[in-house]
């Protein structure tokens, strides 16, 4: 079944379900999920693995994506839908894919990971240490001599697909040097290292920004968007967009300069003015560095100043491009403020981040075959977000929670409500006195941030497994639950790529 | 310290529309004179010395500096020209900088009122204050308003030509914060520099949640703005 028929399905149901709930608004008689059921197993029973090569891959990576975020997304959506039946009935784009697995995300040195060695599994099908980039586990962290970290190297798909002769891109909401684009091109012992004024003195490595540009396999990187402006320009010249700042390194080098001298038929953009004047038939190395730092979150995002593209705009651009090149691509997308929406206590944007993503492999579904298309979308790592308490159907997903046929909020010991949403740790925490009353407040407020039951600055991420969804050559092989270093496996196999050569 | 002033000292006043005397009215918002000024902040409970601050404070159009002598740390606030507010709180012993562009102040609900930060005093505050005496400060005119509401007494001493207060004075059932300033210059002719940053490690405010072990973000984490709701 390939991505279309899927869309058909899921499209038909929405419909049916949607006519129904309008007729009488109880469509969920024994009969609907009987006969719903039945039309999902019929749907099941016509899978047929495909077992051809791909001839592209396009990962998506939902930066902190856990399972409570998918779930609290689709209800986010759902809820936003003309004629929903309480938005849980909602489903995200990627949960039409076919299959799915589970992924476990510990590292080579932590039992909860972060974005480093989680990206460095996924995309190189070897776990290391908390803040390195695609190296073996046995490079210590921070480790500055370019000799001792070249010889732990550990080759990422995107070089594999390079040497090939596939055409290859990152794009991401986050800087392109953070550590979910950076594991794709760079090798580096600390991930912060992303521009050369990071770099300690007497570091020999070279950072990451220069090791995009400088990325010498195959024909270099075709597509590079994203945030991370102050990586690659100096800090003697002025930001184009933030005019009273500067770029960031100190080395004077103008990276996006040695990007268009590079590269023929290449470009640089900051802005969408600049984005959406280009013409992918034309342009064969696009770097599109849209922000100093971080892109803005989706919320946001039309109150920039300088506007900026959407992960669905950057997407589809990307793919515009890479699938030019008769041999193949692979596509490396990422909604990289899932993340830093959730570090900030702040379900709303972290939803919509979320959202966002779905639009943007909806995107890609529309514009690939899944006959020679995989097409995968992950989380690096989960958050320690929670959806409780026992709220109605239909109750607000980031509202306060109010329980079937009851007319008041329920209400904790202290005789306060509280919401669905909420984090076990972080900048949300209310205490150390009583609860606040939220009776008035606007928990669906955009800024509103949600309760944490351990007070910290930043909220964590969390360690259980991450889904796995995915459709198209090889997809079948996602099942039960895996390392997270599996996935790099599935991508390789369907590439016909030897792992770790 | 401006932290101090700025969030922790917010009052439910009512309207004083039947009380006698002039409210205070903040002039040339946008164009407040550039200016350097010291203050000292003192937190008293019950009569008793409890804790003294001298903090500067540095202020163009644009910009807003301030420097904690005490624990030598500082924020800047700087207005764009869409009038977009980032925030930097800096250490300056450790040479860092934790940097917040507006959609992490947004994300953490935390709304820049710039009139507040330039000022030091927010709308709440102003609304219930009357104008009850006039007098000279480091010989400069000034006007000391006062308000009271439900126990909690307020004095404000404001320069009139320097739009900035000489003096605020709360006190909350025993409790009394005392901001006095103790210098005052054109920003052209102040004494002390601002401090520099340009070779300061600057971190992102996302990025401090993939920063679990970096020893400065966490002997930080309790100093750092994370952020209430908005609305609560």
């Amino acid at each position: 079944m390939d991505h279309k028929q899927f869309k058909v399905i899921a499209l038909a149901s929405l419909v049916m379900a949607a006519s129904a709930a309008k007729a009488d608004n109880i469509v969920e008689t024994p009969d609907f999920w009987l006969e719903s059921g039945k039309r999902n197993i019929k749907a099941a029973e016509q899978l047929k693995p495909n077992n051809t090569f791909a001839k592209n891959v396009i990962l998506f990576v939902g930066d902190g994506m856990g399972i409570s975020t998918i779930t609290a997304a689709r209800i986010f959506e759902g809820q936003s839908k003309p004629n929903n039946r309480g938005g849980e009935e909602n489903s995200l784009s990627f949960e039409q894919l076919p299959y799915l697995a589970l992924s476990k995300t510990y590292s080579a040195n932590q039992q909860t990971p972060d974005s480093a060695p989680t990206m460095s599994a996924i995309i190189t099908g070897v776990k290391t240490n908390d803040g390195e980039l695609s190296v073996s586990a046995k490079l210590p962290r921070e480790e500055k001599n370019a000799d001792v970290v070249n010889a732990n190297k550990v080759k990422t798909l995107l070089e594999q697909a390079e040497e090939k002769g596939l055409s290859t891109g990152v794009a991401s909401t986050a800087r392109v040097t953070h550590a979910t684009p950076g594991a794709c091109y760079a090798h580096t012992s600390e991930r912060d290292w992303e521009s050369d004024a990071q770099l300690p003195a007497d570091a020999n490595v070279k950072d990451i920004a220069r090791q995009l540009v400088d990325f010498n396999i195959g024909n270099g990187l075709e597509v590079a968007l994203g945030g991370g402006r102050s990586m690659f320009l100096p800090a003697t010249v002025a930001d184009p967009e933030d005019t009273d700042k500067t770029g960031g390194r100190k080395d004077g080098l103008d990276l996006t300069k040695q990007w268009l001298n590079k590269y023929p038929k290449s470009a640089y953009v900051y802005n969408k003015a600049g984005f959406d004047a280009i013409d992918a038939k034309k342009t064969e190395h696009l770097l599109g560095l849209f922000e100093r730092s971080h892109m803005e979150y989706e919320h946001d995002r039309l109150s920039d100043a300088g506007g900026e593209p959407s992960l669905t705009e950057m997407t589809s651009k990307a793919i515009d491009i890479l699938s030019k090149n008769k041999k193949g691509y692979f596509l490396m997308v990422e909604a990289g403020r899932i993340d830093h929406a959730h570090h900030a206590g702040n379900a709303y944007r972290a939803l919509s981040e979320a959202v966002e993503l779905s639009n943007a492999v909806r995107k890609a579904l529309e514009k690939t075959n899944a006959k020679d298309t995989l097409i995968i979308v992950t989380a690096d790592h989960s958050h320690t977000f929670t959806i409780a308490g026992y709220p109605q159907r239909g109750n607000p997903i980031l509202g306060l929670v109010k329980q079937p046929g009851e007319t008041n909020f329920a209400k904790d010991k202290n005789g306060l409500p509280y919401t669905t949403l909420g984090y076990a740790n972080g900048p949300g925490y209310r205490g150390p006195n009583v609860r606040p009353d939220l009776s008035s407040t606007d928990t669906a407020h955009p800024d509103f941030l949600q309760e944490a039951a351990i007070p910290l600055g930043s909220e964590t991420h969390g360690a259980e497994d991450v889904a796995i969804f995915a459709g198209g050559p090889q997809a079948h092989l996602f099942h039960g639950v895996q390392e997270e270093s599996y996935i790099y496996q599935v991508m390789a196999k369907a590439l016909k790529l030897k792992p770790g050569q | 310290m401006l932290k101090i002033m700025l969030w922790g000292a917010v009052l439910l006043l009512s309207a004083c529309a039947q009380q006698p005397g002039k409210p205070l009215q903040i002039q040339a918002l946008e164009q407040p004179p550039a200016l350097a000024a010291e203050f000292e902040t003192i937190v008293e409970t019950d009569g008793a010395d409890q804790q003294r601050y001298q903090w500067r404070f540095w202020r163009t159009s644009k910009r807003v500096e301030t420097h904690n002598l005490q624990d030598n740390s500082g924020e800047i606030w700087t207005k764009s020209a869409d009038g977009k507010i980032t925030y930097e709180r800096v250490f300056h012993q450790q040479q860092q900088v934790i940097e917040y562009t507006p959609g992490d102040l947004n994300a953490i609900g935390a709304v820049p009122d710039w009139s507040a930060i330039a000022t030091l005093l927010n709308q709440s505050m102003i609304a219930g204050l009357v104008e009850d005496s006039r007098e000279q400060v480091l010989g400069r005119p000034a006007s000391h308003y006062q308000s009271n509401n439900a126990g909690i007494a307020l004095e404000v001493t404001w320069l009139d030509r320097e739009q900035l207060p000489a003096l605020i004075k709360r006190n909350d059932h025993g409790h009394t914060i005392a901001t006095r300033v103790v210098g005052i210059y054109p920003l052209a002719e102040s004494p002390w520099p601002y401090q520099r940053s340009t070779n300061y490690r600057y971190t992102d405010f996302a990025d401090i949640g993939d920063k679990e072990s970096d020893p400065f973000i966490q002997s930080i984490q309790h100093k750092i703005k994370g952020g209430h709701s908005h609305s609560d």
